[in-house]
């Protein structure tokens, strides 16, 4: 996965604008990144994993694309 | 009864459209002021013994979190509630919603092993009682509930094998914390949700291969009535036909350790239920706790 891909994934699952999620995308820019957008993002990104993302310790407190790539990247599922 | 509509009525900037989709509940039970799980219970336990009679009970097993009374123990109040038989034994299990299957796994260990003939099993839970109106995260989800049911050593049916999975470290992410000096719910529902997505798929699989079985051989899948996006993912990552994942929570919330055995009922109701079936329970989460088992009617 990209990071591009993290992006897409985070607007789809919040119903936002592609536009408005950045590198630095978050909960303290997006009002809709709350605990249930939250809740969306992680089960989008498991699906595009094949489920490789639900046992990812620390995915509950990601709550920005730079701390989702992080821990993707960590995991060696960031390209 | 409790539905959406009145939660944005008390809380109008939520977004209650939304949250329907994720959570896919519309109506939910809140306990009246003065009813416990204790009155829950022994309404479902005397509605089902009006049927089956009391005769042969030998055990009652009470599964509750939220306890009229710790000394004694409840059982004892609603075993003497229900009339049942002075040679009964009686006790709770404090385990949430994977406390249904956990009682099956006891009940059938005491019929093997103490030659008991029918053991009663009563679930009741009181949430609402510990859930601000304005909480978004725990108020759409959890409803009152009580579900009693009857494990008896004759019949064609068998249960078992039993799967089970602990995870201590979860304890924090769904409890009672003292606020202003009461017990509220907390439940942080990004960590549960991921809980059962690791856990659940894992454990299924485990137990269909202890079982000898496959999924293709499973007639219905009940799991615990979670929220739609709980089920939705489970099914997702176990690849399963919807038609065999039974759902009653749009009009029932989750009842905790009652989601099971009302499933059931509503299940045999249905017509998906019956005599030559092969089901496969999961009750999972607060805990964390995990039990699964088969069944075969």
């Amino acid at each position: 996965m990209k990071v591009e891909e993290i992006k897409e994934i985070v607007a789809s699952a919040l119903e936002v604008s592609a536009a408005d999620v950045g590198d630095d995308a978050s909960s303290e820019t997006l009002e809709a990144w709350d605990s249930l957008g939250h809740i969306s993002i992680l089960v989008a990104l498991d699906a595009a994993l094949d489920g490789r993302v639900a046992a990812i310790d620390g995915m509950k407190k990601a709550y920005s694309v730079r701390a989702i790539a992080d821990l993707l990247r960590g995991h060696g599922l960031l390209d | 009864m409790e539905s959406l509509a009145e939660l944005k009525t008390a809380n109008p900037d939520w977004h209650v459209d939304q949250l329907y989709q994720k959570i896919g509940i519309d109506k939910r039970y809140v306990a009246a002021p003065d009813e416990t799980a204790l009155t829950l219970a022994t309404q479902a336990a005397e509605k089902l013994l009006a049927g089956t009679g009391r005769s042969g009970i030998d055990a009652l097993i009470y599964v509750t979190q939220t306890p009229d009374s710790l000394i004694p123990t409840t059982a004892c109040l609603l075993h003497a509630r229900v009339g049942l038989p002075a040679r009964a034994l009686a006790f709770d299990v404090n385990q949430g919603c994977s406390g249904f299957v956990y009682a099956l796994s006891l009940a059938t260990s005491l019929l093997e092993a103490q030659g008991l003939d029918r053991c009663l099993i009563v679930c009741a839970e009181t949430y609402a009682k510990h859930i601000a109106m304005s909480d978004r995260t725990c108020r759409p989800i959890f409803s009152d509930g009580a579900a009693a049911v009857t494990v008896e050593r004759a019949g064609a049916g068998r249960i078992g094998p039993f799967t089970f999975v602990t995870d201590g470290t979860g304890a924090p992410n769904l409890t009672l914390r003292e606020e202003a000096g009461r017990p509220v719910l907390f439940m942080d529902g990004p960590a549960v949700l991921l809980f059962t997505m690791s856990a659940v798929p894992r454990a299924v699989t485990e137990l269909l291969a202890r079982a000898q079985l496959t999924v293709a051989d499973v007639d219905l899948f009940v799991f615990h009535q979670a929220s739609r996006v709980v089920i939705d993912n489970i099914r997702r990552a176990l690849k399963l036909d919807d038609a065999k994942v039974f759902r009653n929570y749009q009009e029932l919330g989750n009842t905790v350790s009652a989601t099971i055995p009302i499933a059931l009922k509503q299940a045999e109701e249905a017509g998906r239920l019956g005599p030559g079936k092969t089901v496969l329970l999961v009750g999972f989460g607060v805990g964390y706790s995990l039990a699964a088992c088969v069944v075969r009617t």
